[in-house]
């Protein structure tokens, strides 16, 4: 059932301010809005300004690049490897970004200026998708996909658990629970301003290959026979999705089964062709995690559930429920 | 006539074994050719040296040109016809069709080109009932005639068939060879290779035998199923 693409972005533009009004004004606390939001006009520190420009806005910012940086990279890596299982947090590339952010903090590079963080992030991203493209350029099957994924998933988790049990940091264990489960909780501006640019030019290495996926529907062979350019197919998914990935990874931690879900909702609206599921995708992924991290602040608990946990609740059932439907 | 394909000492070489053994051959414009042989004999690895698929050494007048003129002298179709995402005929065409520049078609707009090739492709493969169809659902040879529709969309002089007789059943294997015919017939030059020899022999005016990488014999399809050179191409 395909719509219109100028009702369909006017649709979505509506539904993200309403979600980005509604992440402005839920929380614990009740704020005055309007108030709050001119209040920097008149020079005034009210503490509803604070909690809006200092914890709220920038959460919501977090939400929006973490939806849209995620949700690209996982309709580009499913359309790439044609694998509808595919996205970052399942194949591992999350968990080499998170082990990268890691490593910068343990060896105190983060300490030496903003972008060293993200830095090692992505290039350990970088190094797991090359893996994961190299190891499964022979014809594998969609499930050999998943396992190898889930093989570096498992080493680069390992090795990130054994950097922080190791270190002389006494809060080790917050610290492995906030790369392995991902929280928007206290972002700042200094984590939108590392992770926006980066996530911005990964998403313009990805929008590139919109074309080639579609091309790629039809096998690498005839993609090629029809003048498509596979290596630098290859190439723009491989640090585009490094690019987004390791940069939202180095701020958030992981969060998984956005970039998973989120094409699959696409999918039926823009006829299953992949490169339109590229376009289509960031923004109701962007929207998907705002729904998720408004949920969390709703929710009645003692503490925040993580962003990364709700994600995982809700996306691996759907995870299994895809295998199922693969198998049958 | 011209040569649609002409190759020079082109060979194939993997991993310090040859696959393909030095060939130099031609053909020519409105052939329909069959490559003939065993399983593992070097049939699909020869047509993907002539256009460029994989690494070879050697001359072809396909590979040696750039990745776009490649795609406008000849077209392939697949043995492995999975298709993962269930788009519908019509838009698998558009995706070839697309990825072509208009340059001289200032005065057309380009939706209107691409429903009109699709419909011409659709219309010479007798799928124009299936334009609206989703690939998934469709048989094993309606799936192999709109891969060639899919070829014939790309407006090549050559269209390249990697096993199009495969698990299809004995009514789609006629109807699929027929088709190739008729396109033959309009002087498109067609490459296939074929396991179904028996069936096949009529449909194609030349038959190419490989073993080993190497083309032992080439001939009408008559001259190739003889016995004497059955022997060569298919005993060891």
């Amino acid at each position: 059932m395909p719509l219109d693409p100028r009702k369909l972005s006017s649709f979505i533009l509506i539904l993200l301010a309403i979600g980005s009004y509604a992440s402005l004004q839920i929380g614990h606390v009740k704020i005055d809005l309007f108030a709050a939001l001119i209040s920097p006009l008149y020079g005034e520190a009210t503490p509803d300004a604070i909690i809006l420009w200092d914890l709220r806005m920038p959460r919501t910012l977090m939400c929006l690049i973490v939806g849209f940086g995620l949700g690209i990279a996982g309709a580009g890596l499913q359309g790439f490897l044609r694998n509808p299982l595919a996205e970052p947090s399942v194949v591992g590339i999350s968990s080499a970004a998170a082990l990268g952010a890691v490593l910068s903090i343990g060896l105190g590079f983060s300490a030496l200026g903003l972008y060293y963080t993200p830095a090692f992030s992505l290039g350990f991203a970088a190094i797991a998708s090359w893996a994961l493209i190299k190891l499964t350029s022979k014809a594998a099957s969609k499930h050999s996909v998943i396992l190898i994924g889930v093989g570096i998933s498992s080493l680069s988790g390992a090795f990130t658990t054994l950097i922080l049990s190791l270190s002389e940091n006494p809060f080790a264990i917050n610290e492995i629970v906030f790369w392995m489960l991902g929280s928007v909780t206290d972002v700042s501006y200094h984590h939108v301003l590392m992770s926006a640019p980066l996530v911005m030019l990964g998403s313009f290495f990805l929008l590139r290959a919109a074309n080639g996926l579609d091309l790629l529907t039809l096998g690498e062979e005839t993609a090629t026979s029809i003048g498509a350019n596979i290596p630098k197919l290859r190439r723009d998914i491989l640090v585009g999705t490094a690019l987004t990935v390791g940069s939202i990874t180095s701020v958030v931690g992981i969060v998984g089964f956005v970039g998973l879900v989120t094409p699959h909702i696409v999918r039926p609206f823009v006829r299953h062709e992949p490169g339109k599921t590229l376009i289509w995708t960031p923004p109701i992924a962007a929207l998907l995690v705002l729904i998720s991290d408004i949920t969390i602040r709703l929710l009645p608990t003692a503490s925040e559930i993580k962003l990364g946990v709700l994600t995982a609740l809700l996306g691996t059932p759907f995870f299994l429920y895809l295998v199922s439907k693969q198998r049958n | 006539m011209p040569h649609s394909i002409k190759t020079s000492n082109l060979s194939v070489t993997l991993n310090g074994a040859q696959l393909v053994q030095p060939t130099t051959l031609s053909v020519n414009s409105g052939e329909a050719v069959g490559i003939i042989g065993l399983n593992g004999a070097g049939k699909s690895t020869l047509m993907k040296a002539i256009i460029g698929l994989i690494p070879h050494q050697g001359f072809s007048n396909i590979s040696s040109q750039s990745f776009e003129d490649r795609a406008r002298l000849s077209a392939w179709v697949p043995q492995t016809r999975e298709i993962v995402w269930d788009v519908s005929v019509e838009t698998l065409l558009g995706f070839t069709l697309r990825n072509f520049r208009y340059q001289n078609e200032s005065n057309v707009n380009l939706s209107d080109k691409i429903n009109f090739s699709i419909k011409d492709a659709l219309l010479a493969t007798n799928t124009s009932k299936l334009s609206n169809r989703n690939i998934g659902s469709l048989s094993g040879g309606e799936l192999t005639s709109v891969l060639i529709a899919r070829a014939l969309v790309q407006q090549t002089s050559t269209i390249f068939l990697d096993e199009p007789l495969a698990s299809l059943d004995p009514v789609q294997k006629i109807s699929v060879l027929s088709l190739i015919q008729e396109l033959s017939k309009t002087g498109i030059t067609i490459i296939a290779s074929l396991h179904d020899v028996e069936i096949a022999q009529s449909y194609f005016t030349r038959f190419l035998g490989i073993k080993a990488g190497k083309v032992v014999a080439d001939g009408s399809p008559n001259r190739l199923l003889s016995k004497k050179h059955f022997k060569e191409i298919f005993l060891c």
